[in-house]
């Protein structure tokens, strides 16, 4: 009997000791809400620039936006259409434009891709790969376009430029 | 030992999953030229029939292709190459690569002489320019030394805004004042002529004569043409070869 009083008693205890632990626990919350937003890697075409031809060969350029979301509102000018008239063989048409970082973070020029035909020769000047161009910040270049003397007379020739950027620190 | 060998698989999959991150996480961007297209011109010089028609007081706006024939008797036609129909210029006309000209029972006379006009434009795009001129004989080449000709062309502007051409330049070889030259020599001299000028667009190289000059293309026998020569033919052909002017 004394035993059975003796359990009774110490389980009671050990609630109690529970229930006191708990309580006995004072306790402080300290929060860090963190909010990181990202930047933006975005260059465009800007709206200005100049072509010259041979003598009797046209030039024109036009501007589109592109297929890219727009993150910052602004117009994405990330296309450009160059039509080249009567063309002939050792003529050339030059189209300065500018490229301009409307981003937030520098991009680094990584390099021009493209499907140029043999009758054309296609150079890009005024940037190289590794140039970098800071934020806010812009790049003259000048795209050269020569009619190889391999061209046939009433053709059309067409070719493709890709100018690929990264994140600066890339 | 054995705890370390074991740890090496799972860090080199750590190590290339961490790359494969690596690689995705850079940012990339791309502006495209797309498309670019480059149209070529068309070099194109011909020689147009057409009937006559005046741009003005004394200037031809398209000058028709037609004989001159100092002498009684003689007989004269011309063929041209149908390459192109309804060139731009006047309905009915036709331009061509091939002028073929064939002059019958021409005798030796001071005064006796043929000479053909004919206009030739550039009805392309591009500027042209004169590369060469070849005079071949296929037969008949016994009669060369007594072949004498002469010429006379004019270079005619573009029409302008009124329809109208004007004079740019001419060069005459000389008609009846001045002695007809040796035959096997109008290449040359041909060439020597139009070798500095440029062609535009719509502008005409015309072998023509106003009235009371000498023009055209011309030829005659020299009066000490031996009477075996009588019945005598001559075939010959006169290439005129065009450049894009900047060549």
């Amino acid at each position: 009997m004394k035993s059975k009083m003796a359990a009774l008693f110490a389980c009671i205890l050990i609630a109690l000791a529970v229930a006191g632990f708990t309580y006995a626990w004072w306790t402080e919350t300290l929060t860090i809400s963190g909010t990181i937003t990202t930047g933006e890697l975005d260059v465009a075409f800007s709206d200005t620039y100049l072509t010259s031809c041979s003598d009797y060969m046209e030039c024109t350029v036009s501007l589109e936006d592109g297929w890219e979301p727009d993150l910052s509102g602004h117009t994405d000018m990330s296309k450009m259409i160059v039509t080249v008239d009567n063309a002939y063989p050792c003529g050339w048409c030059n189209i300065t434009f500018t490229i301009s970082n409307v981003g937030s973070i520098p991009a680094k020029f990584t390099g021009m891709t493209g499907d140029v035909p043999a009758q054309l020769s296609v150079t890009l000047e005024g940037i190289n790969v590794g140039d970098t161009i800071a934020v806010s910040g812009s790049k003259v270049c000048t795209l050269k376009i020569h009619v190889e003397e391999s061209a046939a007379e009433s053709t059309s020739y067409t070719f493709t430029l890709t100018l690929s950027f990264g994140q600066f620190n890339a | 030992m054995k705890v370390s060998k074991g740890y090496v698989l799972p860090m080199l999959l750590i190590i290339a999953l961490g790359a494969i991150g690596f690689g995705y996480a850079w940012w990339t961007e791309q502006l495209v030229i797309n498309p670019g297209t480059v149209n070529t011109g068309d070099l194109n010089v011909k020689i147009v029939a057409t009937g006559t028609q005046w741009g003005g007081p004394g200037m031809p706006l398209w000058q028709p292709l037609y004989f001159h024939i100092k002498a009684s008797n003689v007989t004269a036609s011309w063929d041209l190459s149908k390459e192109i129909y309804n060139p731009p210029c006047p309905p009915g006309a036709w331009a061509g690569n091939t002028l073929t000209i064939t002059i019958g029972n021409l005798y030796p006379h001071g005064y006796t002489q043929v000479g053909i006009s004919f206009p030739v434009i550039n009805i392309g795009t591009i500027p042209a320019k004169l590369e060469s001129v070849v005079l071949t004989v296929t037969s008949g080449s016994e009669l060369v030394p007594y072949l004498k000709y002469y010429f006379g062309v004019k270079h005619y502007s573009a029409r302008n805004a009124t329809g109208h051409r004007t004079l740019l330049w001419s060069y005459f070889t000389g008609g009846e004042s001045v002695p007809f030259k040796d035959f096997d020599e109008l290449d040359d001299e041909l060439y020597s002529a139009l070798s500095g000028r440029v062609l535009m667009p719509d502008e005409v190289f015309s072998f023509d004569g106003e009235e009371g000059e000498e023009g055209s293309i011309g030829f005659r026998l020299i009066g000490t043409t031996p009477n075996e020569f009588e019945g005598k033919s001559i075939t010959f052909t006169l290439t005129f070869n065009f450049k894009q002017w900047n060549a």
